[in-house]
């Protein structure tokens, strides 16, 4: 009978050692480049999903009327979600029939307005009650809203509606918090809480995001902290 | 039939298959999340781009669309008022969407360039100056907040709709028709006491001092002897004591109207102007002085040694007219001062005017 000799054995052991040796740290590696890109992705996705969130919230508004940052890690907004035009005013002066666009429907448990009155100022008020209305605005086929406010306004023209929200780096996130809720995260948790800043500065914010390092990853670079300032459309 | 062992097919293969199996997954894994990261960026780069070209158009459309356009513009039917695209940086269309009291909604539209990605709106809300509103938010030739005396000077407010005395017709022919509208037949009252519900004396229209400072031609101060100044019979514009000629209206300095504000107070003596004069402090004119056009003075006003002012007046406090003065009333002295090239544009709303949430 045809056998396998001792040497053969331990060459054959050997060899399936060195493959599979070899197999490992490749998957190892592999596992290692994966991690990292999934971890850099997360962290730019981090970074740019706060650009855009507070670039969108805070360029157009102004500072100390429409946000305010506190504490170093917090800005507090007026969310505007819509708009709507003035159509006709209603029998009380509570009272004005409009036309509204927005990203969603007004609610009045959270909602407040912003009316513009007919000499150019802005005027806050809360938002009471929303009553649909079928040819409100003459010569507009849309529907249009019956809106009562909780106080008399000047002879408005034109309203935003908007919601109290704060944005914060906390917790490891970015996150959001819409009126007395909890504070929701919109990023991944990776953001390093004690280096990372947000300041009101020159009608702006200023805004550091520094991702935290990773204590596995000996390997990988020291993050790099984002810092760049968000300047208002509107100076002051 | 009994197998050997080297007739039993090996377990490497296999092995070195579920091994390179378990590489590939790896390997697609983090290529479609770097694929997934450009794609990402590349739409935020997009939306960017969209933003920046709406509020780009917008500030575009700020400074090109004259008044008229947006007057003409109806409520509740937004019309495009500007379209821009630029290969690199997107397009854009501002709609103008007319809404009460002389206000305008330029609601941008942006997109990438390319036309890859989602649109973004944003709008800004403006206040465009019209004549006719202006010159009917004066209940009479003289609005003032003080006492009024006449001391051999007259305050002449009948027949408000028409040129002062010594222009040819045609200086206003363009103005008879919106005058007859605005103002009753025969004329209006030559003085009133300021109501609660008038403007601010030193208020054009929504434009208060601050703004009106920002805009003017020329900030005045102290004592002056504004004149025509010529050279070989051309007006010489950007001569800050050229402030036009009432006196001639159809002479090269004829269609010449400032906007001239005095933070203080000011002293006109033996000269002419016209357009619009906004005075936060006193206002002097003696020696024959003449001013046609919109007189706007948040604090006294005194006329004298034949003084004379045609157009529309609001004066704060008292108002002292004296020595063969006179103030006049002339409907198309006041709309031809606000013919001036700073209220032919739109002015956004000064307690925040960017729109966006919709």
């Amino acid at each position: 009978m045809r056998g396998v000799t001792l040497v053969e054995l331990l060459v054959a052991t050997l060899l399936v050692f060195l493959i599979a040796g070899s197999m490992a740290t490749i998957v190892s590696t592999q596992n290692r480049a994966s991690l990292w890109v999934r971890d850099e992705s997360e962290g730019m996705e981090t970074v740019r999903t706060v650009r855009v969130v507070l670039g969108a919230e805070l360029r157009h508004g102004l500072e100390g009327r429409d946000w305010w940052a506190t504490g170093g890690d917090t800005v507090t907004v007026r969310a505007f979600r819509g708009m709507a035009e003035v159509c006709s005013l209603g029998a009380e002066p509570t009272e004005f029939v409009v036309l509204y666009r927005g990203i969603r429907q007004p609610n009045p448990d959270k909602d407040s307005v912003l009316v513009l009155s007919q000499e150019g100022r802005w005027e806050t008020r809360g938002l009471e009650r929303i009553e649909m209305q079928e040819g409100g605005c003459p010569g507009v086929h849309e529907e249009s809203q019956k809106w009562t406010l909780d106080r008399a306004v000047g002879r408005a023209v034109f309203v935003r509606i908007f919601e109290r929200g704060s944005y914060h780096l906390a917790d490891g996130a970015f996150r959001y918090r819409s009126g007395l809720g909890g504070r929701q995260p919109l990023t991944p948790q990776h953001i390093d809480d004690a280096r990372s800043h947000l300041g009101a500065s020159e009608g702006g914010v200023d805004v550091v995001v520094e991702l935290e390092r990773r204590s596995d990853a000996r390997w990988r670079p020291d993050p790099v902290p984002d810092h760049w300032r968000i300047w208002p459309a509107e100076r002051p | 039939m009994n197998r050997g062992f080297m007739d039993r097919s090996g377990v490497v293969l296999p092995l070195l298959l579920i091994c390179l199996l378990a590489l590939t997954a790896l390997a697609t894994v983090a290529i479609h999340a770097a694929r997934q990261e450009i794609i990402i960026a590349d739409a935020a780069t997009r939306l960017l781009q969209a933003r920046l070209s709406a509020e780009g158009g917008i500030r575009q459309a700020g400074g090109v669309v004259t008044s008229d356009r947006l007057l003409a513009l109806r409520e509740r039917a937004p019309e495009d008022v500007l379209e821009r695209a630029t290969p690199t940086m997107g397009s854009v269309v501002v709609r103008g969407h007319r809404l009460p009291a002389d206000f305008v909604l330029f609601e941008g539209v942006g997109s990438p360039s390319g036309g890859r990605g989602g649109e973004v709106r944003l709008g800004r809300l403006v206040w465009v100056l019209d004549p006719h509103r202006i010159v009917s938010s004066f209940s009479s030739t003289l609005v003032h907040g003080g006492s009024l005396t006449l001391s051999g000077g007259m305050v002449d407010g009948g027949e408000v709709a028409r040129a002062p005395e010594d222009w040819p017709t045609q200086v206003c022919s363009g103005h008879w028709a919106a005058l007859d509208s605005i103002f009753p037949p025969g004329g209006m009252a030559a003085s009133t006491i300021a109501r609660p519900d008038d403007p601010s004396p030193t208020d054009l229209g929504n434009l208060d001092l601050p703004h009106l400072l920002a805009l003017a031609d020329l900030v005045a101060e102290g004592s002056l002897t504004p004149r025509p100044i010529l050279d070989a019979g051309a007006c010489l514009a950007g001569d800050s004591a050229n402030w036009g000629a009432p006196s001639s209206p159809e002479g090269s300095c004829g269609p010449l109207v400032r906007l001239v504000i005095s933070p203080t107070s000011l002293h006109l003596a033996s000269g002419e102007g016209q357009g619009v004069l906004v005075v936060a402090g006193n206002l002097d004119l003696t020696d024959g002085m003449r001013l046609s056009g919109i007189v706007l003075v948040g604090g006294n006003l005194r006329l004298a040694g034949e003084s004379r002012i045609d157009g529309l007046v609001r004066v704060g406090g008292d108002v002292r007219i004296e020595g063969g003065s006179e103030v006049s009333g002339s409907g198309c002295a006041a709309l031809r001062a606000l013919e001036s090239p700073v209220f032919q544009r739109s002015f956004p709303v000064s307690d925040g005017s960017w729109v966006g949430g919709f």
